[in-house]
């Protein structure tokens, strides 16, 4: 069962420091592209660590690249200088990125965020203009399909001053 | 330009027969696009949904490939390591 919206939840309800980034972050945003994990950028200090440990308790949490290793959540010792963390969990996977190119660490996101409300609780997205210029570094192929999808989303969101639509069959 | 031909609408593409559809209803059969190709017309909808409904509505839509690949015997995950 995949519940993106539930691990944001989670995340929220255990106070973690974290903002929505990413596919599921252009989605909130109105994009149309599917994206298969939730990737949030959050600090990755001891205090957010434990956590990040206990909203994943009982979700079965494993890393994403060795499924058959469990996520040790007895300790945040074993998660000690981590820049990331790819974990698959039994809602959906769960990339916790400690830092995002160019744009930084989760410190250097502050005032680039807006507050959606996901149905009781709000959760902090990064706003499309970061998440364009993140998405145009990375500047994979799936990146580029992304801008312009980003790029469609702000021109419509935005008061339209000419046609710019085209058509086709 | 004559007043009478300013007048007149933009021709259309549509591929209905001439006189079937009146003009004003076009357009029936024509993806809206933006340059790149983006359907505008998913993009108005999912703009009219709020942040919880677009994320439901991704949910569905992964929750549907998941259990499509799973009854054909695809590995679910599999074109997921790198994204």
């Amino acid at each position: 069962m995949v519940r993106y919206r539930d691990i944001l939840k989670r995340l929220h309800d255990h106070d973690v420091e974290f903002v929505v980034i990413g596919g599921v972050a252009a989605v909130l945003h109105g994009s149309t592209q599917g994206t298969f994990d939730t990737d949030v950028c959050s600090p990755l200090h001891d205090e957010n660590l434990g956590r990040i440990i206990e909203a994943l308790r009982g979700l079965n949490p494993r890393w994403r690249f060795r499924a058959d290793r469990v996520i040790p959540v007895d300790s945040v010792e074993k998660f000690s200088g981590f820049k990331n963390l790819y974990i698959r969990t039994d809602w959906g996977d769960l990339d916790i990125l400690g830092e995002m190119p160019p744009v930084g660490g989760y410190g250097d996101i502050q005032g680039k965020t807006v507050d959606y409300d996901l149905d009781g609780f709000a959760c902090r997205v990064i706003d499309i203009d970061t998440l364009l210029t993140v998405k145009r570094a990375v500047g994979r192929d799936k990146d580029k399909i992304a801008v312009m999808h980003l790029e469609a989303l702000k021109r419509k969101s935005a008061p339209q001053s000419r046609d710019d639509t085209n058509h086709t069959t | 330009m004559a007043a009478e031909e300013a007048d007149k609408p933009t021709p259309r593409p549509i591929s209905a027969v001439e006189g079937t559809w009146p003009l004003d209803e076009w357009p029936l059969d024509v993806q809206r696009v933006d340059e790149n190709g983006i359907d505008l017309e998913q993009i108005e909808y999912q703009l009219s949904l709020t942040p919880a409904e677009r994320l439901r509505r991704l949910e569905e839509f992964v929750e549907f490939v998941l259990t499509t690949r799973q009854r054909n015997g695809v590995d679910e995950w599999s074109d997921t390591a790198t994204s």
